[in-house]
């Protein structure tokens, strides 16, 4: 069983004078098979412990390891290539690429065949036909599909979410979720779902972390 | 990976068309300019270049009269005018044949002038002619009177010597009471015949071609051919002289000595004419060997000659030549004359092609740093514009490296097309522009040379012949872009869009993904 464990992390923003303490000492394992969703207020930290999760951002204090390997060590850029990939809650597909373009990305940088983009974007309900069409010209829905196609092409041990449903109406919500929970335990990934959804939190298979002032606690 | 980058920055370039016309256009103008910029600049330096091997494949051995010039104020500062003697500086023919014993010389030619009488012919008449008589009838007067002075003189002094017979001879004394004989000669030899000027100019020289009006134009060949250094007692007459005396190529002419009248018989080998006004038509043209045969035998010990030029392997031999030179002749400065070469004349082929080079060097660098700024400015927006799509790039595990050599792709595909659109654009610019500025500076410098301080003319001969403007001003250039300007546009093209891209591409990804997508800016 693969694990992630996260060690006394802490993290603090700074803004001129002010300093803002968002992480005060994480503390948390998470395994593989298992669909993990954190929730809290806005501003308590769960974006910000989902970026380091991801390696979007530098480690300050404390530390994220990887079955027993750090972050640190690995190097940010490799972790977020091998272990580590994110579902953004704004998609932050690339405008200018149709959806199996944005997913044919990601496989390159992964060094993955391209054709594994259009089996990628099926498994999440993206047709052919959908797959062809610049990702601006796509709804909500589908656009959330693509982004978790491409978290997921390029097949890292570690899927982050930040609020993958938000904007999703319930059907839509519902096969996303479905999604999500059979890449934990169909894949055997860990899935880490940050969000406000009470549905999300309260799906059937989730593990539930609540994020209150900077601490993490089940 | 290549691959991959290449078929993101395509896909960025053709998905967005506007912004890739804008930056194609934008480029397309500053690659126009550019090349032609370029374009200008060499062959500016092409023509000066060949300026360069025209004149300065050729060294002049003259009389160095700046020295002499300095030499004499010298004098006349330090009062020593009235007790130094002058003497104008000469060129032996045993140094200009010593000189060109050299391996950097191809060839080198000298001339040697005199003068001869018409034997059984009639020289025709010139201006030369005219001034030689007023000037032969007051030397004749001159002698005459000094003649005169010297009997009346004479006279004089007997008389004086025999009214004081009976007194010692030479003697002297306060007190003898008788006075000195006076014993002084009064004995003036102004007619030395070698002195005496013929009716024939005669210049030798090694070959017909050396002529300067030949190179020039001003002297051509209306028949037979020319002598050169191995020709036996060939001539060469002007077509007047030929005309007034039915003299045909093939025919004699006979002249004879100034100094004995002895008479030397040639043969006519060709007929040329001369074009500038003034020019004296009884000018016999033989080699350095048939001039020599009029010379008396005074002459003969130590030859004088001019217009000595030496043609060199290279132009680039100059500075060895004359290094050697100088080791050969160490005393040739202190002799006052000077080894060089003819630097007006330089200075007038290349002088308005030379501001152009300037003009175009200056607008150079006005289109290169223009370039900078504006396809720096234009990028650094492009990719501010893009820093969300580099967040995301690094966020799916994105090298740096890669993401920059994306958008220095994206710029060389748009850069090509620029490039490549303005090769054909640019040659009618270029040469537009070329003939414009060469225009605007020959006027320019016509305007100046029209000026009463300006000094102009052709063929001004100083001292020992150094020629100070032979050559004609460069009034054309060949502006064509060839395969060493589109080297260098593209290759100076495509630094300039490493530049324009670097520091903003840097100032985003020296960031972490986090601080880059949710950057406001």
């Amino acid at each position: 069983m693969n694990k992630l464990i996260i060690k006394n992390l802490k993290h603090t923003y700074s803004d001129g004078q002010a300093h803002v303490n968002v992480l005060k000492g994480v503390n948390a394992t998470f395994e593989s098979g298992k669909m993990y969703a954190i929730v809290g207020e806005s501003g308590s930290g769960k974006t910000t412990l989902l970026s380091l999760i991801a390696a979007l951002d530098n480690i300050q204090d404390g530390d994220i390891k990887y079955n027993g390997k750090s972050v640190k060590t690995i190097g940010e850029q490799k972790f977020r290539l091998k272990y580590s990939n994110i579902v953004f809650q704004s998609f932050n597909l690339i405008k200018y690429m149709t959806a199996q373009e944005n997913v044919e990305v990601a496989l390159d940088f992964a060094n993955k065949s391209r054709l594994e983009a259009g089996k990628v974007l099926a498994s999440v309900g993206i047709s052919k036909t959908e797959s062809k069409r610049l990702v601006q010209k796509l709804s909500g829905g589908q656009q959330q599909r693509v982004a978790i196609a491409r978290a997921i092409a390029s097949d890292t041990p570690i899927i982050v979410a930040d609020e993958p449903t938000g904007n999703l109406d319930e059907d839509t919500e519902e096969k996303i979720l479905s999604i999500f929970h059979d890449l934990a335990t169909k894949q055997g990934k860990i899935v880490i779902l940050v969000t406000h959804s009470k549905k999300v939190a309260g799906h059937a298979h989730a593990i539930v972390y609540k994020m209150r002032s900077g601490v993490l606690t089940k | 990976m290549f691959k991959n980058m290449l078929k993101r920055s395509w896909l960025s370039t053709i998905r967005k068309p506007s912004r890739t016309i804008i930056l194609v256009l934008i480029l397309f103008v500053m690659a126009n300019m550019l090349l032609a910029t370029i374009a200008i600049k060499n062959s500016v330096n092409s023509s000066m270049q060949y300026a360069k091997d025209k004149i300065g494949g050729t060294v002049y051995l003259s009389v160095d009269s700046e020295k002499m010039r300095a030499n004499r104020e010298a004098q006349t500062a330090t009062g020593d005018e009235a007790t130094g003697s002058f003497t104008m500086p000469t060129i032996s023919e045993d140094l200009a044949i010593g000189l060109a014993d050299s391996s950097y010389i191809k060839d080198y030619t000298y001339s040697l002038s005199t003068t001869a009488n018409a034997s059984g012919f009639t020289v025709v008449e010139t201006a030369q002619n005219e001034r030689e008589r007023q000037f032969q009838s007051a030397f004749n007067d001159a002698r005459d009177q000094m003649n005169n002075a010297e009997t009346e003189y004479n006279a004089e002094r007997d008389r004086f010597n025999s009214s004081n017979s009976g007194a010692a001879p030479g003697g002297g004394g306060m007190g003898g009471g008788t006075r000195p004989n006076f014993s002084f000669d009064f004995n003036v030899d102004i007619g030395d015949p070698s002195l005496s000027r013929g009716d024939t100019e005669v210049q030798g020289i090694n070959s017909f071609d050396f002529v300067s009006g030949i190179e020039d134009g001003s002297i051509s060949v209306v028949s037979g051919t020319s002598f050169d250094e191995n020709t036996e007692n060939g001539v060469m007459i002007s077509q007047e002289l030929a005309d007034a005396n039915s003299l045909a190529v093939g025919g004699e002419l006979k002249l004879k000595t100034t100094a004995d009248e002895t008479e030397q018989t040639y043969t006519i080998t060709g007929i040329y004419q001369s074009t500038t006004e003034g020019f004296n038509n009884n000018t016999v043209y033989t080699n350095i060997a048939g001039a020599k045969k009029l010379l008396s035998s005074t002459q003969l010990e130590s030859v004088t000659v001019e217009s000595v030029h030496y043609y060199l392997n290279s132009a680039s031999d100059k500075a060895a030549f004359l290094a050697e030179a100088a080791t050969k002749y160490p005393t040739l400065a202190d002799d006052g004359l000077k080894l060089d070469i003819d630097d007006s004349s330089y200075q007038t082929m290349v002088g308005p092609i030379e501001n152009v080079g300037s003009f175009a060097n200056t607008i150079l660098w006005v289109v290169v740093i223009a370039a900078v700024v504006i396809i720096t400015l234009i990028v650094a927006i492009n990719i501010k514009d893009r820093r969300y799509e580099m967040g995301v790039l690094l966020s799916l595990g994105a090298r740096r490296t890669n993401i920059l050599g994306q958008i220095f792709l994206e710029l060389v595909i748009v850069g090509t097309i620029g490039f490549l659109t303005s090769l054909g654009t640019s040659q009618v610019l270029a040469k537009k522009m070329g003939e414009d500025l060469l225009q605007q500076q020959i006027t320019s410098s016509q305007e100046t040379a029209q000026t009463p301080s300006a000094v102009g003319g052709r063929n001004i001969m100083i001292g020992g012949g150094q020629p100070t403007t032979t050559q004609e001003q460069i009034k054309e250039i060949d502006v064509r872009a060839g395969t060493k300007e589109y080297a260098t546009l593209f290759g100076s093209g495509y630094l300039i869009l490493i530049i324009a891209m670097i520091l903003p591409s840097i100032n985003i990804l020296r960031y972490q993904p986090k601080t880059i997508l949710t950057s406001k800016e």
